[in-house]
């Protein structure tokens, strides 16, 4: 399966789900999540009280789950696009989520 | 989708869902701002959803890199690791991985450099702290060097 996002036509069906973006749309925007939240969400999941995250380790956490989000949406926006939509719903992103969960 | 479990109705699960919710309606607003496409604010709640369930997954996953690595911390290598099948994602956390390894260095350069003027004044470091006439004290014993 090629999970790149820039060259997949999405799930071999042409109409169906929009295809994921192309890369750097914006340098990494400012963060907008914080990392506080990512290091207790993250724990949260840790299975070991002595897994921590690192200074680094967070910040690349956190901008890789801040990117990672920007893209369903970006997706989700695209697919409307497509379907000539006046707002992204529901329909639109259950068509990306199951290809962007995969490009992970 | 996700599977529930007694942990997600706790107190605190509710604080992270709520504060996630927060930064991903801002991604979404400014989505919404680039391409001219308000979303609903029922998409917004499931990609909270989503983003949890996954959260959960890549904790697991760095975790057990780290581990593998016989290491407590999760570093930048592991998180790496974590989107290498993304090309856009490891190509943009390639690049912020190296700034900050490189800011990491000069701070440390920086760091070396005030530990060996302060160390040229006391112990410090061996050659220029024995040529260093500072190193005598009035008292006429030199500071141990190393």
């Amino acid at each position: 399966m090629d999970g790149n996002p820039s060259t997949s036509e999405g799930a071999g069906d042409a109409a169906a789900a929009a295809p994921p973006t192309d890369a750097p749309e914006a340098p990494a925007a400012p963060l907008v999540l914080k990392e506080r939240t990512v290091e207790e969400l993250m724990r949260l999941h840790f299975s070991s009280p002595r897994t921590r995250l690192g200074a680094e380790g967070l910040r690349l956490t956190t901008m890789a789950l801040q990117l990672y989000v920007r893209e369903a949406a970006l997706r989700a926006s695209d697919q409307a696009r497509l379907t000539g939509a006046p707002e992204v719903g529901l329909e639109h992103l259950e068509k990306v989520l199951p290809q962007w969960l995969m490009d992970i | 989708m996700p599977e529930a479990s007694r942990e997600d109705d706790s107190p605190h699960v509710q604080q992270l869902r709520a504060a996630l919710h927060y930064a991903i309606g801002r991604i979404c607003d400014d989505v919404a701002a680039e391409r001219g496409t308000p979303f609903r604010r029922t998409v917004v709640a499931t990609l909270t959803e989503a983003a949890l369930s996954q959260a959960a997954v890549m904790a697991r996953d760095l975790e057990l890199f780290a581990q593998h690595a016989r290491r407590a911390a999760v570093c930048a290598d592991d998180v790496k690791l974590l989107v290498r099948r993304s090309p856009t994602l490891s190509a943009q956390l390639q690049r912020e991985a190296r700034r900050l390894a490189a800011h990491a260095k000069v701070a440390k350069e920086r760091r070396r450099a005030q530990r060996g003027r302060r160390g040229a004044r006391g112990a410090g470091r061996g050659a220029s702290a024995a040529a260093d006439p500072r190193t005598a004290t009035d008292a006429g014993e030199v500071m141990e060097l190393e």
